[in-house]
């Protein structure tokens, strides 16, 4: 028995997986993403007003703002009340005898200096006193110096 | 708002400023997570003028948003005009004439000479009162339309940067060989201020404060440092740590 033709067939596949497999589908939202307002407000399913303020990162966290020195108390009068162990202290030395100033004149020459190696530790620290005690003999040579194969063998 | 960045560290006090300046108006970008903040830059196609990046009539010229043409300047490796030099005009209504240079322009190759190659513009017309004539210099290009004057000769004339026997980059006249003097517009530098005349103030360091050494190497760490300074003695021993 002979078609009149051949029909494409329509097949519609079914995901078991638990994992999105490289899909993006933001029912409610994506969580390899961060969510924003535009995922949690009024007008998209599953939102509220209050969502986006909720979901929204604070300032301080994006390095911008005050932090909080204290919360917002009453119902009848709305009164901020401040927490004096949420107010920073500075911790700052003390300035007496302190010779630089804010600025630096035009008339000075640049200052370049290299870089403090540990060698240049070293060389500050310890190597003074080696030398200090090798010139007056009060240095023991042969726990310092290192030692050839021969003498070792011995 | 430019925040510290690795090109911004790189950057003098000064450059800085003039980059703040350039991006004012505009403000750091949150561009997701991967990329973070974006630091505003300066326009593309920026438009000087005799009044510098940090002024409000260039800055209004530049607001963002505003797209401006792209100027072709010749590129000069080493200038040779300076404010205070005398010279002569080439070309233009003022051809002949000379006149000390007020300003400079290093971005479009301009100077602006006193009083000479102006143009004339009515303000403030307001019926039966006379109206007033306001005079403004045009700028000329330094490669093209003003030349420096032969101290010898005093005659308009090329001239070319060489090395003197004491081993000093001096300017001298192509004609005949002569030095040309260097004005004082030539010690300036970039914020204005000339190192030779200035004055000291109370805030400022000087070399003597600044050049002296008080750092005094020691084998101990900062903390121990500061611990040994202000007295603090601990003798708890740290808990021990694992590392899988």
């Amino acid at each position: 028995m002979t078609m009149a033709g051949c029909v494409k067939l329509c097949r519609r596949y079914l995901s078991t997986s638990k994992s999105l497999l490289g899909r993006k589908t933001r029912v409610p939202y994506d969580v390899r993403f961060p969510t924003t307002g535009k995922h949690v407000n009024q007008f998209t399913k599953g939102g509220n007003k209050k969502y986006p303020q909720e979901y929204a990162k604070k300032q301080t966290e994006l390095g911008l703002g005050v932090h909080d020195l204290g919360y917002s108390v009453g119902y009848k009068k709305r009164r901020y009340k401040i927490i004096p162990e949420m107010v920073p202290e500075f911790i700052v030395p003390d300035l007496k005898d302190f010779k630089l100033k804010p600025y630096v004149s035009y008339k000075v020459t640049d200052v370049v200096q290299s870089e403090l190696t540990s060698k240049n530790l070293f060389d500050a620290c310890i190597g003074r006193q080696i030398i200090e005690d090798f010139k007056t003999g009060k240095l023991d040579t042969d726990a310092i110096l290192p030692k050839s194969v021969e003498e070792k063998q011995e | 708002m430019v925040r510290l960045s690795i090109a911004n560290l790189c950057m003098s006090y000064w450059d800085r400023y003039v980059y703040r300046q350039m991006t004012k108006g505009r403000r750091r970008i949150w561009k997701g997570e991967l990329t973070g903040w974006v630091e505003p830059k300066p326009p593309k196609n920026w438009s000087y003028t005799e009044h510098r990046p940090w002024s409000t009539s260039e800055q209004d010229k530049n607001i963002p948003g505003k797209r401006n043409r792209k100027v072709f300047v010749e590129p000069i490796k080493q200038w040779w005009l300076f404010p205070g030099d005398f010279v002569e005009i080439m070309a233009g209504k003022d051809k002949g004439k000379r006149g000390t240079v007020r300003t400079i322009v290093k971005e479009r190759n301009w100077c602006y000479v006193e009083g000479l190659n102006c143009t004339y513009r009515y303000e403030q017309m307001i019926p039966d009162m006379p109206p007033m004539l306001i005079k403004t210099e045009i700028p000329l290009l330094v490669t093209e339309h003003v030349k420096l004057l032969d101290p010898s000769d005093d005659e308009p004339v090329g001239m070319e940067w060489r090395y003197n026997d004491e081993g000093e980059h001096v300017r001298v006249s192509l004609r005949t060989g002569q030095i040309i003097p260097l004005p004082h517009g030539f010690y300036r530098l970039e914020d204005g201020v000339n190192p030779n005349t200035y004055v000291e103030q109370k805030k400022d360091t000087k070399e003597k404060e600044l050049t002296a050494i008080t750092f005094k190497p020691k084998l101990m760490t900062f903390e121990e440092d500061l611990m040994e300074q202000m007295g603090i003695k601990e003798d708890r021993k740290r808990g021990k740590t694992y590392w899988y």
